[in-house]
């Protein structure tokens, strides 16, 4: 089972939750792995005080050009979106890697077979495991564009080790936002936790963020985070999860102790036994929204 | 021979421009084969100063389609860079006016740039 936990807004608490219930589900006996899929910034390992350990680079084609065989005709610069192959009459082709995002359009187009698939290194997966759970956390290196690829290449990862240590249940934690990285964590889940709080902007961005999560069709449900700093905008979020009819899986309320365990580097469940019931309950309500769905 | 020197306006008695990708002119100076001395001058705008990203493929691509042999400007960064060395286009640092680096490169005078002396996106910054 695969549960994503996103939001859309950032700063709502997307990586406590996501930490926290992979957590209570772990206590509740379930076999437990988090992902952590917020590849431009990974934190989730700093929240469980965990030391990670490289697993395995991350690489994205790039073309290969052979000056042999290139008849200098230009096509494949013509064809790059991204502007990253300099074609000059009589010259063979000047590429710059970085721009590159690996669509390859440019080794299909060219007549010669002089352009083959290289590739460059993209960013680096990490596990780790604490607290009764395992990690595989992914990171984008600095100035890579491909976010949705490394995603992608994580959760691809994340499989394998979901077999090798017989997995029952995993937890991947989004990005904030809507684009690539957000739909490669989506895609594929049994459920959505959409985490938000009660502020305008974070109610828009869920709007939005949902409507991604409707195209995939996968069962979601709220968890309205920091409910009680707006009492007229927590019930503003209440109502529209009434009128759209999502189940609403947890309500919690602000407090330091959040900030301090995030500080502190240890878990908030452990904090104090109330947050532990309060996260167990929401685990509970997922369990029993997935199985009536089945 | 063409070479191209990377300007803040026109002409010969324009400064050199410190940044590649971004400068707003481009003077491409014609040198004489045998006597090395200039022979006429093309402005050519840079189309490549609002954009986004990539501001220095562009340029290149630009003062590439020249045809020119080398490049004189203040700094360049490390995607131009690329674009050129691969192109074997020389790359030279140059400051003060156009004709001074022009004449200058004829003589030998001027520094081969041996890698990228910016990071990318100078241009971009704020201050300067």
């Amino acid at each position: 089972m695969k549960i994503a936990v996103t939001g859309g807004k950032g700063g709502t608490g997307k990586s406590t939750i996501a930490t926290s219930l992979a957590l209570v589900f772990s206590k509740l006996g379930k076999n437990t792995m988090l992902v952590d899929a917020d590849v431009d910034c990974p934190d989730d390992h700093l929240m469980l005080s965990m030391k990670r350990k490289k697993a395995r680079d991350v690489h994205q084609p790039v073309p290969k050009f052979d000056s042999r065989k290139c008849t200098k005709c230009g096509k494949c610069a013509s064809v790059c979106k991204q502007n990253c192959i300099v074609f000059v009459e009589g010259k063979p082709p000047a590429f710059v890697p970085d721009m590159c995002i690996g669509c390859k359009a440019c080794i299909v187009v060219c007549p010669s077979g002089a352009v083959s698939e290289g590739r460059k290194k993209i960013g680096e997966i990490y596990t780790g495991s604490s607290h009764g759970i395992e990690l595989v956390s992914g990171q984008l290196g600095i100035g890579q564009l491909a976010s949705g690829e490394m995603v992608s290449e994580t959760r691809k990862f994340s499989e394998s080790v979901e077999s090798k240590k017989s997995i029952e249940l995993s937890i991947i934690d989004s990005a904030a936002g809507i684009g690539c990285p957000v739909i490669a964590s989506i895609t594929g889940t049994n459920f959505v936790v959409a985490v938000t709080e009660p502020t305008p902007s974070a109610l828009s961005d869920l709007d939005r963020v949902l409507k991604v999560v409707n195209h995939f069709n996968v069962p979601y449900g709220l968890v309205i985070n920091k409910y009680d700093l707006s009492d007229k905008f927590g019930k503003k979020v209440e109502m529209f999860a009434r009128k759209n009819d999502i189940p609403i899986i947890g309500k919690i309320p602000y407090d330091k102790k959040f900030i301090e365990s995030a500080i502190k580097m240890k878990p908030v469940i452990s904090s104090s036994e109330e947050f532990e019931g309060m996260f167990s309950g929401m685990a509970e309500k997922i369990n029993n929204i997935i199985q009536k769905k089945k | 021979m063409k070479i191209a020197v990377s300007a803040t306006g026109k002409g010969l008695d324009s400064q050199v421009e410190r940044r590649f990708g971004r400068c707003p002119n481009f003077v491409i100076v014609e040198l004489d084969d045998k006597s090395m001395k200039i022979k006429g001058i093309e402005d050519v705008g840079n189309t490549a100063t609002a954009q986004m990203g990539g501001a220095g493929i562009t340029a290149s691509q630009l003062v590439a389609d020249m045809g020119v042999k080398a490049v004189i400007t203040g700094n360049m960064g490390p995607r131009a860079f690329q674009v050129f060395s691969q192109l074997g286009i020389e790359v030279y640092q140059g400051a003060g006016t156009v004709k001074e680096v022009a004449e200058k490169y004829a003589k030998g005078g001027l520094e081969r740039m041996a890698e990228a002396t910016g990071p990318m996106h100078p241009g971009m910054r704020g201050s300067r």
